[in-house]
C-alpha cells in the first residue's frame, strides 16, 4: 500500500509537470491545427468521406502521440539526469522500481490524456462531418469500431512508451535514448515488411528458410506495432474482426508493455546513476 | 550513523577516455550518532562520489558502506536521511507545496503532518508566502532553501548537506548556519561538506579530508591543529594537502 | 546600425526581386507525375499512417490529372498515373474512390491504361465484394476497350450477384455471355434473373429472352448434330436446314445468330461492336 502511495505520488508530479509545460499544451494546438486542416483535405475526395475522415483524425491522434513520445516523455527521462531532478526523487524513500513505475505511470496519465481529448474531438468533428454529408458519402459512423481503434492506438503508443523506459535505463542521454527508440520504432515497423517479402521468395524458389526464422525470433523483441491499427472498423457497420482477436491483441500488448517496464526496472535497478 | 569500510569506486571507462577514472581509493571513515562531520577536499577529491554512495545513486566497486546499520540500497532509511544536494533541482512546473506533498507522501507521511512541517519549514526558510508559486519563477537561493526544506521535511536523523551555502546570499548564509547549529543542537547527525572552511570549522566536530580519492586526515580541529600546527582550519586543510603532494 | 540595416534592405530587395520574377514566370506545368516510392517505403516508414499516405498520394494524383490537356496525344504520365493508382490501392485497399477514379481516367488512355484499371479493380473485388460497381467497371473494360464479351460477362455477373446494382447489369451479363458464344451460361443467367423478379413487365422481357436463347440453343445442337454426321463443322447455318433444323431463327428483340469459325453466338448489330 505504501509503495502504491509512493508510486501514485511521483505519477502525479511527472503528470502535474506534463500538464504544466508548454509543449503539451502546444501539440494538442498543433493537433486542433491539423485536424482543422482535415476539413480541406477531405474535399479532395468524392466518395468514401467517412473512411478519409476516420483515417485523417487517427493519423493526427498517432502523430501527436509520437512527438509526445520522441520528444516529451525521452526527455523528462533526461531531464531526470541532465537536470538532476532524478537526484531529488531518488533521496525519497523510493525504490528504483518505484520511480520507473510512477514515472511511466505519470507519462501514460499524460498520453491517456492527449488522445482521449484529441479522441473526443475527433468523435465530435466526425458526426459534424457526418451529419453534412449525403448518407452516401459517408453511411456508417461505428462507435464500437472507433472505441476500439482509439483502444488499440493507445496500447500501441503505451507499448512504445515502456520500450523507451527500457532504453532510458540502459544509456544515457536524452539523444541516445530519443535515436535508439526511433531505430526500435522503425524495426518495429520494418520487420513485417521484410517478413513477408522473405516468405515471398521461400514460396517462389524455396529459398531462405533460414532467415525466416531468424526474423521470426526477432519479431519476438521488435513485435509489429501494426497489428493493433484498426482504422477500418470505424466506418464498418460490423465489426470484421471477432472478438477473441481483439482481445488477445490487447493481452499481448499489456503483456509486451509489462515486460519492457520489468526489464526496464531490472536496467534501473542495476546501474549507477551519475 | 554512517560507515565506510574500505570502500573503492572505479567508474567505468568512457568512450576516447584511456582509463577509467578511480574516484575512491580504498576510504575508510565512520560518522557516529549526534556527531556533525565536515567532509572537505580539493576539486576531484572524491566528496560527491562519497555522497552518491551513500544515497546509493551509484554502486562501490568494492568495500561495504552502512547506513543507519543498513546498506544503503534499502529505501526505507531514506525515511530517516535528509538530503541536501549540491544544486537543488526540482521539475519546474511544480508548486514548493506540491513538491513538499510529493516528498511528505513518500516519507509516510500524513495530511496533517506534512501540512504542519511544510508550514514549519517553509516559514523557517522564508518560502511559506511563495509556496503556491511554480518553482520555475524562483531563484537560485530560493531554490536552495527549497532543497533544504524538503530535506528537514520528515524530521531525520540524519542529514547529508553538499554545499548548503551554494546560492546563498549573506543572509541566506548566516540563516543556513544558524539553522546547522539548531540542528546539532537538537542531537542530529549531520555530514556537512562545503569549500567554504570557516563554516565548517564554526559547525562541525570532527573533519574529514579526502584527496585523490583517498583519506588525509580524519579527526577532531584540535588534532588537526595539533598536527599542522595550524591555528585555523583553512592553513591546516592546506598544509595537510601539500604535505599528500598536488 | 546604419550599415546593418543597409545590408538587411538589399538582402530584402534582392529576395523580393527574386519572388516577383519566380511568379511572373508562372508555374511550370508538370508533364510528368513526379515518381512515387517504392510500396515497402510508405509500409515502413510509418505503417500507421499508410492509409494517410494513400489519401495524399490520391491527392496529388488528382491535381495532376486536374491539370493535365487530355487533347494532347503523347502522354509521357501514363505509366507514373497507373504507378500511383496501383501503390494507393495497395496501401489503403479499401478506399473506394481509388477504384473510381481509376477508371475515370486509366482505360481511357490506352490499353495498357485498361490492363492496370482491371488489375486494380481485381484487387478491390476481393476487399470490396459488396461494391456492384467496381466488377462493373471491370466487366465493362472487358467489353468496351477490350473488345472481350466473353471476358465481361462473368464480371458483370459478379457486379449482379452482389445484390445492390441495377437489374440491367444482370442483363448485360447474360446477353454478353451470349455474345461471347457461352448460350448456355446466358440462358441459366436470365433464367436465374426470371425467377427472382417481380415486376411483370420484366418478367416478360426476360421471357421473351428465354424463348431467344433456348431457340438459339437449337440451332447449336443442330450443329452438333450436323459434326456428328459430317465430322466437320457447317460453313454456313443454311447448310443446317432441313436435316438438322427447320429453319434458323430470327429474333424480334434485334438480335441475331452469328456463326464464325464454328461458334455460334447472339449479337446486335445496330449496337456498338468492334
Amino acid at each position: 500500500m505504501n509503495a502504491w502511495n509512493r508510486i501514485t505520488a511521483l505519477s502525479k508530479i511527472v503528470a502535474l509537470d506534463g500538464i504544466r509545460k508548454h509543449t503539451l499544451i502546444g501539440l494538442v494546438l498543433l493537433a486542433l491545427l491539423a485536424e482543422t486542416f482535415g476539413i480541406f483535405f477531405i474535399d479532395f475526395f468524392g466518395y468514401d468521406i467517412g473512411r478519409v475522415a476516420s483515417d485523417f483524425f487517427f493519423s493526427v491522434m498517432w502523430l501527436a502521440g509520437l512527438l509526445f513520445l520522441f520528444f516529451h516523455a525521452v526527455q523528462v527521462i533526461a531531464w531526470d539526469e541532465e537536470q538532476k531532478i532524478i537526484f531529488a526523487i531518488l533521496a525519497r524513500p523510493l525504490s528504483r522500481t518505484e520511480y520507473v513505475i510512477g514515472t511511466w505511470l505519470g507519462l501514460l496519465i499524460l498520453m491517456l490524456f492527449l488522445e482521449l481529448l484529441l479522441g473526443t474531438i475527433a468523435w465530435l468533428s466526425l458526426l459534424w462531418i457526418q451529419s453534412n454529408v449525403g448518407e452516401v458519402y459517408f453511411l456508417t459512423l461505428n462507435g464500437t469500431g472507433f472505441i476500439i481503434t482509439l483502444l488499440g492506438l493507445l496500447l500501441t503508443q503505451t507499448a512504445v512508451l515502456s520500450a523507451i523506459m527500457l532504453f532510458s535505463g540502459l544509456v544515457r542521454g536524452g539523444f541516445p535514448v530519443l535515436i535508439l527508440s526511433l531505430a526500435y520504432y522503425f524495426i518495429c515497423s520494418g520487420l513485417p515488411v521484410v517478413r513477408e517479402s522473405i516468405q515471398r521468395q521461400i514460396s517462389m524458389n524455396n529459398e531462405g528458410e533460414g532467415l525466416a526464422m531468424i526474423l521470426k525470433a526477432l519479431s519476438f523483441l521488435f513485435p509489429d506495432m501494426n497489428r493493433m491499427d484498426y482504422k477500418g472498423e470505424v466506418v464498418n457497420s460490423l465489426l470484421s474482426l471477432d472478438s477473441s482477436a481483439i482481445i488477445f491483441q490487447i493481452a499481448f500488448a499489456i503483456v509486451y508493455a509489462l515486460l519492457m517496464i520489468a526489464l526496464a526496472c531490472h536496467a534501473y535497478s542495476r546501474r549507477d546513476i551519475q | 550513523m554512517i560507515e565506510f569500510l574500505s570502500v573503492h569506486k572505479q567508474y567505468e571507462k568512457q568512450i576516447g577516455e584511456k582509463h577509467a577514472h578511480v574516484a575512491l581509493r580504498g576510504i575508510s571513515f565512520e560518522l557516529k550518532q549526534g556527531q556533525t562531520l565536515g567532509m572537505v577536499g580539493p576539486n576531484g577529491a572524491g566528496k560527491s562520489t562519497s555522497i552518491r554512495l551513500m544515497m546509493d545513486f551509484i554502486r562501490p566497486t568494492e568495500g561495504e558502506i552502512r547506513i543507519l546499520d543498513k546498506a544503503p540500497g534499502d529505501p526505507a532509511i531514506r525515511k530517516q536521511i535528509g538530503y541536501l544536494p549540491e544544486t537543488a533541482s526540482f521539475p519546474k512546473n511544480l508548486t514548493c507545496m506540491e513538491m513538499a506533498t510529493f516528498a511528505g507522501i513518500t516519507c509516510g507521511m500524513n495530511k496533517k503532518a506534512i501540512a504542519e512541517q511544510s508550514e514549519k519549514w517553509l516559514s523557517r526558510l522564508g518560502l511559506w508566502e511563495h509556496r503556491n508559486r511554480l518553482i520555475r519563477s524562483f531563484s537560485k537561493g530560493m531554490q536552495q532553501r527549497m532543497g533544504f526544506a524538503m530535506a528537514l521535511l520528515h524530521d531525520p536523523e540524519l542529514l547529508i548537506l553538499d554545499e548548503p551555502m551554494s546560492g546563498l546570499d549573506p543572509l541566506g548564509r548566516a540563516e543556513i548556519v544558524a539553522l546547522t547549529e539548531g540542528l546539532r543542537s537538537e542531537g542530529k547527525s549531520i555530514l556537512f561538506c562545503s569549500h567554504i572552511l570557516t563554516d565548517v570549522e564554526r559547525l562541525t566536530d570532527e573533519v574529514l579530508i579526502l584527496h585523490k580519492g583517498k583519506v588525509c586526515f580524519h579527526g577532531g580541529l584540535e588534532q588537526i591543529h595539533q598536527q599542522t600546527g595550524e591555528t585555523n582550519l583553512e592553513t591546516a586543510f592546506l598544509n595537510v594537502i601539500e604535505g599528500q603532494g598536488r | 546600425m546604419s550599415i546593418k540595416l543597409w545590408i538587411t534592405g538589399m538582402i530584402l530587395a534582392t529576395y523580393s526581386l527574386l519572388f516577383i520574377f519566380g511568379n511572373a514566370s508562372g508555374l511550370i506545368k508538370k508533364e510528368q507525375l513526379s515518381p512515387v516510392m517504392p510500396l515497402s517505403f510508405y509500409q515502413i516508414i510509418a505503417p500507421y499512417l499508410r492509409q494517410l499516405s494513400a489519401e495524399s498520394l490520391y491527392i496529388q494524383t488528382m491535381v495532376f490529372i486536374g491539370d493535365v490537356d487530355s487533347t494532347i496525344m503523347q502522354r509521357p504520365y501514363e505509366k507514373s498515373l497507373s504507378a500511383h493508382f496501383f501503390t494507393i490501392q495497395k496501401l489503403h485497399p479499401p478506399l473506394i474512390d481509388t477504384y473510381y477514379s481509376a477508371q475515370g481516367f486509366l482505360p481511357w488512355l490506352s490499353r495498357e491504361g485498361t490492363l492496370s484499371a482491371n488489375a486494380i479493380h481485381e484487387e478491390g473485388m476481393k476487399v470490396l465484394p459488396t461494391n456492384w460497381r467496381i466488377p462493373f467497371y471491370a466487366g465493362f473494360n472487358h467489353f468496351y476497350f477490350l473488345n472481350d464479351p466473353e471476358g465481361a460477362a462473368p464480371l458483370l455477373r459478379k457486379s449482379f450477384e452482389t445484390g445492390n446494382s441495377p437489374r440491367l447489369v444482370g442483363h448485360l451479363a447474360s446477353m454478353l455471355a451470349a455474345r461471347g458464344s457461352d448460350l448456355v451460361v446466358s440462358l441459366v443467367w436470365i433464367k436465374s434473373m426470371l425467377e427472382r423478379e417481380q415486376d411483370e413487365t420484366i418478367r416478360q422481357r426476360y421471357i421473351k429472352d428465354v424463348d431467344m436463347l433456348e431457340r438459339s440453343l437449337a440451332v447449336q445442337a443442330a450443329i452438333r448434330n450436323y459434326y456428328q454426321k459430317h465430322g466437320a463443322l457447317p460453313t454456313r447455318l443454311d447448310a443446317l436446314i432441313p436435316d438438322f433444323i427447320a429453319e434458323i431463327p430470327v429474333f424480334a428483340q434485334g438480335y441475331r445468330l452469328n456463326y464464325s469459325d464454328g461458334r455460334l453466338s447472339l449479337i446486335r448489330p445496330d449496337k456498338h461492336s468492334n
